[in-house]
């Protein structure tokens, strides 16, 4: 009895803090219209020093156009392993694309920076097309894209 | 009932019309093929031996890589899906060479999905 209860006390003890220490978020990614098939996004985070952390969302499911997500390749060598499981489809010209995911509350306010690299089939590669601080501060605050993407939140 | 008599009516018409002349066409190919030989024979005979393929459009390099996505027109289906019935597609050597959609695998343990959720994307 003792020993379950000690058990059931270090699951607890190792659970709460997991799940305080992560928010919902959600990443709202607007397209502009520009006249051209689905484009392929990656979202992925950077710490500090600019090291590649990890990827959030991979639009686009053909691996052999991940090359056109420039930074994004030269960071991760095109590891699928990096995004497997949180890979979707491509998102047409003029769409919205919102993803919910449980962020871990250890990325804002501490230096980390959220990326988005943009590529459209016949037109030109958007590396690094969105670039914005994860900061308590600036959630809800839209960012506006260069090429493809009309606008980007978070929060 | 008139009408479609005339309908009929113009209908044989007109293919009496258009077949005719191809009728005769066939016919007057024969008799000179009959009268002649050498470069006749050659000339009306060139076209029913079958004509070489002569491709004029390929997956060339020359589109690839010109600071933009290279083309993609050799593999028209959709972004998305996973058919690989190309056979000249050698980057479609099967599903395994693209990454596991989100929903069927966990996602990846870099320390971003404080969870360990998957994220939920919605296309609006």
């Amino acid at each position: 009895m003792k020993s379950l209860l000690a058990t059931l006390a270090l699951t607890t003890a190792l659970t709460l803090p997991g799940l305080a220490s992560a928010r919902p978020v959600t990443l709202t990614t607007t397209l502009n219209s520009y006249g051209g098939d689905g484009a392929y996004l990656a979202l992925y985070v950077t710490d500090a020093s600019g090291a590649y952390v990890g990827s959030l969302w991979m639009a686009g499911g053909k691996s052999k156009y991940y090359e056109h997500l420039s930074d994004w390749y030269a960071a991760t060598r095109g590891d699928l392993a990096q995004i497997n499981g949180i890979t979707g489809a491509s998102v047409g010209a003029g769409r919205t694309l919102e993803i919910t995911l449980d962020l871990a509350d250890a990325l804002f306010d501490a230096g980390y920076t959220l990326h988005i690299d943009a590529a459209v089939e016949d037109m030109r590669d958007s590396p690094n097309e969105i670039a914005v601080p994860l900061t308590a501060a600036g959630a809800g605050t839209p960012v506006p894209g260069r090429r493809y993407i009309a606008s980007f939140t978070y929060k | 009932m008139t009408s479609r008599l005339s309908l009929l009516l113009a209908s044989t018409a007109l293919s009496v019309a258009l077949g005719l002349p191809a009728l005769a066409a066939m016919q007057a190919r024969g008799t000179a093929e009959g009268l002649c030989s050498g470069v006749c024979a050659a000339v009306f005979g060139a076209d029913e031996r079958s004509a070489p393929l002569v491709r004029v459009s390929g997956h060339d390099d020359d589109d690839k890589k010109a600071g933009g996505w290279f083309s993609r027109k050799h593999d028209d289906d959709d972004d998305d899906d996973e058919d690989c019935d190309d056979d000249d597609d050698d980057d479609c050597a099967g599903a395994a060479r693209n990454p596991a959609p989100a929903g069927t695998v966990a996602p990846p343990a870099n320390g971003l999905f404080g969870t360990g959720k998957p994220p939920v994307a919605v296309t609006n």
